[in-house]
């Protein structure tokens, strides 16, 4: 109750929104609850990124053509209205600032169409290329953004987009070690454990796995983590798969797995 | 003494008429909107339907002792009635969460009934609960049910379908098969067994440790991944495509078959 309200607010306090003691409420819930600061440092993230793409300058390229353009129109204009003072004096002062106006608004609308439809000369290739990086950064944020989606196919979705089109980012992997670790359906946490089988030559990524079998008490997922730590190989398994043997909780199924698991180990 | 018997036989069949009369409400929700049903403990079956808001049908029937007059029952998980039908109704966001009050719904029977476009999740991993199949039927949304003993039926649904069953099985009708979000379903000890149309698209991933995979699709099994050395306990994983593939459809059991057939 108390989190979901800090979290409503947490945009607001990294916008510095918040009065005084709102603000202090805030502070005071983040040191004492783990859950929270996760979510504040994810939010500050994805903020951060946000205001980072809106920060995007146009390139050199299209602001060189757009100041050339203007320019030269500039030229024109100035004959024509040397004309056209020379003919009827000062009179249409009024008329000669619609006419730049109407000038400038079609310059910028020659230039936007510039940038966007001719995209594919050469000297263009550049700003294509940050455009594209810049795109699929945004997907990238777009796809971590729909993994606080209230459905549980959506944020599936993502983890197997996750999965399929990135690299090993620093920021994909902890987004999907949070999911394995705290996503509230199962599924989709063994999704995000079979995604990060990829990665899992990063010492982070292997700690993620060895805490998730520690902490997930869904067999399904103990299963899943069971299999991929005995193909890692790693020692540190060894223990966590005693410790599931010993559990009476545990189903058969799962035990059985852990048993044979060690045996792998020996 | 006879007739005394007769008008308690008399009385008792009355009491039970009354009883077998099924109370209904219903509650307000938009397209979008989650239907979150958790720890009902009785028969639940749930059907899209084309009017507005959750309907509930239920043989349920509110008994307080007489002795609890003018008191308010607290049941075990400190939540309200605040339905008459055994259930507690909490909207927060896009999410309608009915919480049944445990034991209260124990051998009734719940008949939930839901606009389209609004999607459904059945929490029932009470170890109380009722083992009778939970039925979902004609659903159009996203369908996420978890339980530890009861079956699944989904019929003429379309996915997509999130299920994580531990003892129960699952028989799932596809009508179609939604492409814009995917398929997870795993049991461990249950088997699996879905009906697709024949031409449905989708990239297959079969997975089961001791149980075996049937089909009548056309599935290369030269995909069939190697078994690693040291994939616990042997286990079987089939990665393909069918009908050039589309959504990502995973199905994954432990102890028991996968059946997977063309309709």
């Amino acid at each position: 109750m108390n989190c979901k309200y800090i979290q409503d607010l947490l945009i607001e306090y990294l916008e510095n929104n918040l009065n005084q003691e709102q603000a202090n409420e805030v502070e005071n819930h983040l040191i004492s609850c783990e859950n929270c600061r996760n979510e504040y440092q994810l939010t500050k993230q994805f903020l951060h990124t946000i205001n980072d793409i809106e920060d995007e300058q146009p390139s050199a390229n299209l602001s060189m053509n757009f100041n050339q353009l203007l320019e030269e129109e500039k030229e024109n204009q100035r004959q024509e209205s040397i004309q056209f003072t020379d003919q009827k004096e000062n009179h249409y002062k009024f008329g000669e600032f619609l006419k730049y106006a109407a000038a400038i608004l079609i310059i910028f609308g020659l230039g936007f169409l510039l940038g966007k439809n001719l995209p594919s000369t050469n000297d263009q290739s550049m700003m294509i290329a940050s455009l594209q990086s810049d795109l699929h950064n945004m997907k990238q944020n777009l796809t971590m953004a729909t993994l606080k989606q209230p459905t549980s196919s959506q944020r599936l979705k993502a983890v197997n987009l996750l999965e399929e089109h990135s690299q090993a980012d620093d920021k994909v992997l902890s987004t999907l070690v949070q999911t394995l670790q705290s996503d509230a359906n199962v599924n989709v946490r063994m999704a995000a454990a079979n995604a990060l089988v990829k990665f899992s030559n990063d010492p982070l990524v292997k700690n993620a796995f060895l805490e998730a079998l520690k902490n997930q008490k869904e067999p399904s997922l103990q299963i899943t983590l069971i299999n991929i730590l005995v193909n890692l190989q790693d020692e540190r398994a060894k223990d966590l798969l005693q410790d599931i043997l010993n559990e009476e909780n545990n189903l058969p199924v799962v035990k059985e797995l852990a048993r044979e698991g060690i045996k792998v180990f020996i | 003494m006879n007739t005394l018997n007769k008008i308690l036989i008399t009385c008792f069949l009355l009491s039970g008429v009354t009883t077998l009369k099924a109370q209904k409400q219903s509650f307000d929700v938009r397209p979008g909107d989650q239907v979150c049903i958790t720890n009902v403990l009785g028969t639940i079956k749930v059907e899209e339907y084309d009017g507005n808001g959750i309907s509930i049908e239920t043989n349920y029937e509110k008994r307080i002792p007489a002795r609890a007059k003018g008191l308010k029952p607290i049941y075990g998980s400190g939540l309200e009635d605040n339905t008459n039908l055994g259930i507690n109704s909490d909207k927060e966001g896009k999410t309608i969460t009915l919480t049944g009050l445990g034991r209260e719904t124990k051998n009734k029977n719940y008949y939930f009934k839901i606009p389209k476009g609004v999607s459904l999740k059945i929490d029932c991993k009470s170890p109380f609960a009722s083992s009778n199949p939970i039925v979902v039927r004609n659903f159009s949304s996203e369908i996420e049910i978890n339980t530890l003993m009861p079956s699944v039926k989904l019929d003429k649904v379309t996915g997509p379908v999130i299920l994580d069953l531990i003892n129960g099985s699952v028989d799932i009708v596809f009508s179609k098969l939604d492409q814009k979000s995917p398929v997870s379903i795993s049991a461990i000890n249950g088997n699996v067994d879905i009906t697709m149309p024949s031409d449905t698209p989708a990239n297959i991933e079969l997975g089961t440790i001791n149980g075996e995979f049937y089909t009548d699709f056309d599935i290369k099994f030269d995909a069939k991944e190697k078994k690693g050395l040291s994939y616990v306990g042997g286990g079987n994983k089939i990665k393909a495509q069918i009908n050039g593939g589309g959504v990502n459809f995973k199905v994954k059991t432990i102890n028991n078959n996968i059946y997977l057939r063309k309709k």
